[in-house]
């Protein structure tokens, strides 16, 4: 259960205006709840290690006292796999690479074991720890991890490698439309696609080639590679409604946000689709039909629900250095100190 | 799942698998081997389709997406045909045993991680604490002996086992088969370097100024062609007057009667020399061509398949193992140490009683009417 991005930006808000100490934009918030995401996660191995540290002197409980087990939940949040496929025994790492808890062929019968490169030339000359197919191991460099012995051994059959990790988390992202009237900002519940085209009625202003012969009124729904739709650039998975009135395109309509699109690329609906004209209608996606250069779409922390009163904490601690207000930073840096102290108290 | 798997009893029994092709796999050409001790590759069975063996082109082992099963690639066996897959050199009472991934994979779970008795201990340190524990346990805990049944040659030498690491004993074997055994010359040996010289005797040395030996060994030679057993052996000619007639006839039947003799040498059955520098076994020449058996163990890592424990060791070999990584792992209190060290001895005296199969019939039946002390 991921922690709200809105429920937090108010929540820090209303702390930060009180006593009109100063405004947090939303451009500073969402840098701070990356900031403070990316550190509570960070501390949460520490956490845990301690956590373990005392359960092995038994000073844990069972049931609901068995805090490592709730910081394991927390981890858990930002679990992950990913299957890799090895070449001559080279694999890429996943990007969102984290730390890696364990690399198993994808059966996960058989563990790859990551050794020490500075005792890899032992381990491989002993007979005795020399590598095997049934008792692989591994290495990391900083972009792949290599596999000893290759998969490339034909008596390796079992597959590609599976490999469990903590990922890094999307970066959370309070997104808002602009009110045109009064200048305040909304928040915008769609999920933020960081290639997508913003889902909803998209107007007018996207068609570049309008069609007024021979259209038929209704309304189509289209997806981006059916039925003759394409785009000049790499984009996917898009699927938006087309609506003809008065025999000219009235209103697009995006369904699905797809990924992989950019400002400027087209998409080509062909005239047979939707009217009997002659000429193809194009639209022309600008900045702000998409959701990387737009303030559209949001991203919730992955952080789980437990952390929330670390992370707003967390967050306000920052926002005194931004909004320079020594006041909330020392209530935030105590309130901080205070909750380490009651878990260091175990 | 018990742990004998899926194989059932009648493809233990059979060392087969039968199918009666489906209609899926009359289409798909597919068989899964349902055994628990997946054969290899294709030289590991035999198909028949209907009593008739099957040419090995038109099938693969192991299908490329799945590591069991057969795939036929042409001449696909029709519906109800009779596919039968005989394995070929299986062994029969793997049960008993425990292999060396099983070990590791136990003891990793049931030893190692948080909360556990050994934590943050690499898999490769476990799997080499796992390999020495299986050489030490050959050697005496779980020891088993591997047999070669050899004729000695002309040459009167032997190769020394491909895994061989020492013998147990070597018997000459007579027409009724029965094993006499066979005992190390100690007044002998091999010399590995036989120093040539001249007639100075001055060493003599090659071209690099390496110094030139002689090959065999004038030691050997002469033992091959001098030695005769009967008169180390100390037996006596019929024509022998003193003899004869200052001993009894009857005691002269046995060798080991006549006073003075020493009874290492008193043997009919012939002596080997151990040449370890060269890893052979030579002979005297009353046992050119005698067919021998060589008893010897091995470590138990020379081959894949022999890297196991009886399951009556299984526990020590844990034990072992604990030990082995508690002592050679910094900062931990000696006090643990010398109590896995107990426990480690403990389980292997346990480990060692079970595994010499003394049965308390047997011992009665060798024992019975026995009513003198044992002198040897």
């Amino acid at each position: 259960m991921a922690i709200n991005i809105n429920k937090v930006y108010k929540t820090v808000l209303s702390i930060l205006n009180k006593e009109q100490r100063g405004y947090l934009t939303p451009a500073e918030y969402n840098n701070l709840a990356q900031q403070s995401q990316r550190e509570i996660l960070d501390k949460l191995f520490y956490d845990y290690n301690r956590f373990l540290n005392l359960d092995n002197f038994n000073r844990i409980n069972e049931g609901l006292a068995d805090i490592p087990s709730k910081i394991q939940e927390q981890l858990d949040e930002f679990y992950t796999y990913a299957d890799i496929t090895l070449t001559d025994g080279v694999g890429a790492l996943p990007t969102d690479l984290y730390k890696i808890l364990d690399v198993s062929i994808t059966n996960q019968t058989v563990e790859v074991e990551k050794v020490d490169k500075s005792r890899l030339s032992y381990l491989k000359s002993s007979p005795l720890t020399k590598p095997t197919t049934t008792f692989p191991v591994y290495y990391q460099r900083a972009a792949d991890i290599v596999v000893e012995p290759a998969l490339t051994d034909a008596a390796w059959t079992l597959g590609a490698l599976r490999m469990q990790y903590i990922q890094v988390p999307a970066n959370p992202r309070w997104g808002y439309t602009t009110n045109a009237t009064y200048g305040t900002q909304l928040y915008d519940t769609e999920v933020f696609v960081a290639t997508g085209a913003v889902l909803g009625s998209r107007g007018t202003g996207i068609i570049s080639t309008n069609q007024t012969v021979g259209l038929t009124d209704g309304t189509v729904t289209l997806t981006l590679g059916s039925d003759g739709v394409i785009t000049s650039g790499s984009g996917t998975g898009l699927v938006f409604t087309v609506t003809v009135s008065g025999s000219t395109i009235t209103a697009i309509n995006i369904t699905a946000a797809g990924t992989g699109f950019a400002v400027g690329d087209t998409i080509t609906i062909p005239h047979e689709l939707v009217w009997m004209g002659a000429d193809d209608a194009v639209l022309t996606l600008r900045a702000s039909d998409l959701y990387n250069s737009s303030t559209r779409g949001s991203t919730n922390f992955t952080l789980h629900e437990s952390n929330e009163t670390e992370l707003i904490i967390s967050i306000l601690g920052y926002a005194g250095f931004v909004i320079k207000d020594p006041s909330v930073l020392q209530a935030a840096t105590q309130l901080s100190q205070a909750g380490a102290m009651s878990k260091a108290q175990q | 799942m018990g742990l004998l798997g899926t194989t059932t009893a009648e493809q233990y029994y059979n060392s087969s698998q039968k199918f009666t092709t489906t209609v899926a796999q009359a289409s798909s050409g597919d068989f899964q081997l349902t055994v628990s001790n997946l054969p290899a590759n294709e030289e590991a069975f035999i198909v028949y389709v209907n009593g008739v063996e099957v040419d090995r082109s038109t099938y693969t082992f192991p299908k490329a997406t799945t590591t069991d099963t057969i795939n036929f690639t042409s001449g696909l066996p029709v519906l109800n045909d009779v596919v039968l897959v005989d394995f070929i050199d299986r062994s029969l009472g793997d049960y008993r045993y425990i292999n060396l991934t099983d070990i590791v994979t136990n003891f990793m779970y049931g030893y190692t991680g948080n909360g556990k008795v050994l934590n943050n201990i690499n898999k490769s340190e476990i799997l080499f604490q796992a390999k020495r524990g299986i050489q030490e346990f050959a050697y005496d805990v779980a020891r088993i002996e591997k047999i070669q049944e050899i004729s000695v040659p002309p040459s009167l030498t032997i190769p020394m086992p491909q895994d061989y690491v020492h013998y147990v004993r070597l018997s000459w074997v007579d027409t009724a088969g029965v094993e006499h055994p066979i005992f190390p010359a100690r007044y002998t040996s091999r010399p590995s370097e036989s120093i040539a010289q001249d007639a100075n005797d001055d060493y003599l040395y090659d071209e690099n100024g390496g110094v030139l030996q002689v090959n065999p060994s004038v030691t050997e030679n002469r033992f091959t062609d001098e030695f005769v057993l009967d008169k180390f052996a100390g037996k006596s000619n019929k024509d022998d007057y003193y003899l004869f007639s200052h001993y009894i006839a009857n005691n002269l039947q046995t060798s080991s009667s006549r006073i003075g003799l020493n009874p290492e040498t008193t043997n009919y059955n012939g002596v080997f020399i151990i040449d370890e520098v060269n890893g052979q076994f030579g002979f005297d020449s009353s046992m050119a061509d005698r067919v021998i058996t060589l008893k010897y163990v091995s470590d138990g890592l020379a081959q894949d398949g022999e890297m196991r424990i009886h399951k009556f060791a299984e526990d020590a070999i844990y034990k072992y193992i604990y030990h082995a990584i508690l002592s050679t792992t910094l900062n931990i209190p000696e006090f643990q140490i010398m109590r896995a060290k107990k426990e480690r001895r403990a389980a292997m005296r346990n480990a060692k009683l079970r595994l010499s199969s003394i049965k308390l019939q047997e011992l009665t039946q060798v024992m019975t009417g026995k009513a003198k002390i044992i002198k040897r």
